[in-house]
């Protein structure tokens, strides 16, 4: 059943990707805006670093490396299951009894419903930052492939806030977009920085109630051999995997809870 | 321009359009909210590896980045992606529009000074006084409060002129929307959103001094944080002056060319 | 094919309190309001046949048709579609049904109609030898080939309208909803629609249940109608046996040779008068037609008449009225 609900996915991507290609200017401005977003992110790290020297023990380039771990986990899901970050659209439009109609798993339609192939100008500079770190903090295989863990547990991660985000739109009747970009974009950018900076309320948000310090923070702490430095077990890294995908799995069980209510209630 | 009644309904249309969202004003103000907890703690997580610096300490940081977010929605920096001139222009919905007897650029004008009031008794007092709550801040007494009024007007008459000139574009090509994105982060970038202008290498000081950018961010914000004085003060507020005044004389151009064009095109 | 008991449905809608305080309400506690929107519908569909479905705007129409596609739980009483309960069993019934909404789109927005339907394709598990088959023929049928390539976002609400019903057919399904397929479109596109309805009712024995406003929709397609009105069934059956029932109004237009007669029959009412033309209503209970006719044949010779059964719509409007009463 995976098998086919990729293959399906496949499929809706293909057909979204030919559709968009046809738009070739608008493809190359897709991609000036991406870069341009991307400057605007990096900016005030960069002038920041330049003027205070370092952030916390962390260089610029240490953060460059935060930030393309974090952007590449995010960007690689919000291309593809789009469709978990409009839902509330779909709630709000009557889209879902459409999807209720079809003989397929909802959550199955609901993840291969929208594919944004302009995403993937993002992907691509959040992976070219990436790699331009890596390359800069002259990173070993040992310490890459914790950068590579790092950002398959963020899409995993990424993918279960998104699907929590929209099932909040089940309750809410999709009238809280905001909240959920808070989850996703939101998250996204606090985690450009080193969790360490917040005060403690928010550094246990970010490590134990979303676990967002999993997606870029501890893998990063890994490769760089510094966690014990900051004041972690040795093992805490290791356990990314497996908190990333709890988290889809809590993302999945909060969707299907809020479909089971909308499907007794109606909208 | 004949008389002012009409612009003064459409001022108030916009006004009561944003009023009827009450849910979406709330959930806004927990993004905003949000931003500020993650930055203000970046600022000052900087800070400590410097205070002190180029007479700025950390609380002032703090206070200008909490103005800065109250301020973002009352300046318009973000477009309403559904409802604006490109769109309108793209449909052809402009075509009604301009068969009405008002100045188009005059009436896109009033309904931004509309939705700034809006923004201004609902975004800005909850958003400010979290920040004051959190970190303890709190606008300085000084003289120099009472331009801030004055700072504001030019402030959101120089976003609407560039939001009116970038919208524009949709009248020579398909859609607006990369232009819109690209210059919600060149604003970003170059107003000082995040990082007051004051810490930027020379060489980016120079650029974003003769852009207009800082008009729309920078100046109201820094003024209203205490940190524009004297020689700086008298510079913002002409710089202001000037590049409102420039925005609105291209605006006028495009908007009768752009006329002809339709005109020329058909609708 | 449907079998429907007792269906109920009953919602808890929140009560809204209006102003400043009610705000606050609204805030801290919530009143509920329960909402009878279906309350005791019953009835019968048999394989292949074609029924309307009608009633007023918030009368539990739509209601109880989303709890026979399964898009709803009922709260009281049961429903089964080919056998199958439409929720509990949704994935196994809605492979069975084919569903056209007339205002929101089953298709792609940006694709072209032909990656909609093979897309379409693969979420009903169509083999590709069934789906080219059943391509060719809705092509041929519906008219698609020149709208195939075309992306939906660019086609016009009738060209629309057709590709929605291929794509409702392509897995071939053995029952039909249509919610308000007509709705919007030009005379020459309801025709084409509602020859192709008629033309897979009666050839494919599809079964089709056919929610419209348009009454005409009604009375060219659907031998059977039920009508649906404060949550319970108001008529189920035949629209000849609806216009007998309560139809009993019939009107005579009389263009006479010469002059019209200047006296009448008893049991008739005079509409119109000209120099050779009368416009009569009268009662089939009280005159039969052809007696009528003879009757005015006797006064003056006639050179031409039409008979008109009263429209469809003031019938269901009276029966509406009745209902709300």
């Amino acid at each position: 059943m995976v098998a086919d609900a990729i293959s399906l996915w496949l499929r809706l991507a293909g057909a979204q990707i030919r559709s968009q290609m046809q738009y070739r200017a608008s493809f190359t401005i897709q991609s000036a805006v991406s870069f341009s977003v991307m400057i605007s992110d990096l900016a005030p790290v960069w002038i920041l670093s330049r003027f205070f020297g370092q952030l916390d023990g962390w260089s610029f380039a240490e953060l460059a490396l935060l930030y393309g771990m974090v952007e590449s986990s995010w960007s690689s899901v919000e291309m593809a299951l789009r469709g978990f970050e409009n839902f509330s659209t779909y709630l709000l439009q009557g889209d879902l009894d459409r999807i209720l109609l079809r003989p397929r798993a909802v959550i199955l339609q609901v993840a291969t419903r929208d594919f944004d192939a302009r995403k993937i100008s993002r992907l691509a500079q959040g992976m070219l930052v990436l790699a331009i770190a890596c390359i800069s903090l002259r990173l070993g295989p040992h310490a890459l492939a914790w950068v590579a863990l790092g950002i398959a547990g963020g899409m995993l991660s990424f993918a279960g806030i998104v699907m929590a985000g929209a099932a909040i739109q089940f309750w809410t009747l999709g009238q809280a977009q905001e909240l959920q970009n808070i989850l996703t974009y939101g998250g996204a950018a606090a985690m450009t920085y080193p969790v360490s900076i917040y005060a403690t309320w928010f550094r246990r948000v970010l490590t134990y109630a979303v676990p967002l310090a999993f997606v870029n923070y501890f893998p990063a702490l890994a490769a760089l051999g510094r966690t014990e430095a900051a004041g972690w077990p040795a093992y805490v890294p290791w356990l990314s995997p497996f908190v990333c995908a709890l988290v889809l799995v809590f993302g999945l069980l909060a969707f299907t809870r809020g479909l089971r209510r909308y499907e007794s209630t109606g909208s | 321009m004949g008389s002012v009644r009409p612009y003064l309904q459409f001022a108030r249309l916009a006004f009561q359009r944003r009023a009827a969202y009450r849910l979406a004003n709330w959930t806004g103000v927990a993004v905003n909210v949000f931003f500020l907890i993650v930055h203000a703690q970046v600022l000052l997580a900087f800070f400590r590896a410097r205070p002190g610096a180029l007479g700025w300490t950390p609380h002032e940081a703090v206070l200008y980045f909490t103005a800065s977010e109250s301020l973002l929605m009352v300046v318009g920096i973000f477009p309403d992606y559904r409802y604006n001139l490109s769109e309108r222009i793209r449909t052809g919905d402009v075509v009604t529009d301009l068969a009405r007897p008002v100045t188009l650029f005059y009436r896109d004008v009033a309904e931004r000074y509309g939705t700034a009031f809006y923004y201004l008794i609902a975004r800005l007092p909850p958003v400010y006084v979290v920040g004051m709550l959190l970190f303890g801040v709190a606008p300085p007494l000084r003289w120099e409060l009472c331009l801030f009024p004055v700072s504001l007007v030019l402030a959101v008459g120089v976003s609407a002129g560039l939001w009116y000139v970038t919208c524009s574009s949709a009248y020579f090509r398909d859609t607006a929307n990369g232009e819109l994105t690209a210059l919600v982060f060149v604003n970003t970038l170059l107003g000082g959103m995040v990082v007051p202008l004051d810490f930027y290498p020379d060489w980016l000081r120079l650029i974003a001094d003769v852009l207009p950018f800082r008009a729309t961010l920078y100046t109201p914000v820094a003024l209203l944080s205490g940190k524009l004085t004297d020689s700086a003060l008298a510079f913002g507020l002409l710089h202001q002056a000037v590049w409102a005044g420039a925005l609105t004389a291209v605006s006028l151009a495009i908007e009768s060319r752009g006329l002809r064009r339709l005109a020329t095109q058909g609708g | 094919m449907i079998e429907v008991e007792k269906l109920e449905k009953t919602f808890r809608v929140a009560r809204h309190h209006r102003g400043f305080l009610g705000a606050f309400r609204n805030l801290v506690e919530t009143d509920y309001d329960v909402v009878r929107a279906v309350d005791g519908v019953s009835f019968q569909i048999a394989a292949g046949e074609f029924v309307g479905f009608i009633g007023p705007n918030g009368a539990g129409k739509s209601t109880t048709i989303k709890m026979l596609t399964g898009v709803l739980e009922p709260s009281g009483g049961r429903a089964r579609v080919g056998g199958l309960e439409p929720r509990r069993e949704r994935i196994a019934h809605t492979a069975q049904i084919g569903v056209v909404f007339g205002q929101r789109t089953q298709l792609w927005w940006d694709l072209p109609v032909i990656e909609s339907y093979t897309l379409l394709r693969h979420v009903y598990r169509v083999t590709e030898h069934a789906f080219a088959a059943q391509l060719a023929r809705l092509e041929a049928m519906l008219e698609l080939r020149p709208l195939l390539d075309v992306p939906v976002r660019k086609l016009s609400l009738g060209q629309r309208m057709r590709c929605e019903l291929g794509a409702a057919l392509l897995h071939q399904p053995k029952l039909l909803f249509l919610d308000e397929p007509t709705i919007g479109l030009d005379v020459l596109a309801k025709e084409a629609i509602r020859e192709f309805l008629a033309t897979e009712n009666r050839e494919r024995g599809t079964t089709i249940l056919l929610t419209t406003h348009d009454l005409s929709d009604i009375e060219r397609l659907c031998p059977r109608m039920i009508l649906i009105d404060h949550g319970r069934v108001v008529y189920d059956g035949s629209v000849e046996a609806i216009r007998r029932e309560y139809g009993s109004e019939r009107r005579l237009v009389v263009d006479f040779e010469g002059a019209a007669p200047a006296d009448l029959p008893d049991a008739i009412e005079l509409e119109e008068r000209t120099a050779t033309r009368l416009v009569l209503r009268f009662r089939r209970d009280r005159i039969g037609a052809a007696a009528l006719i003879a009757q005015l044949a006797e006064r003056a010779p006639i050179a031409d008449l039409s008979l008109e059964e009263p429209p469809i719509e003031r019938i269901v409007a009276e029966l509406y009225r009745r209902g709300r009463a």
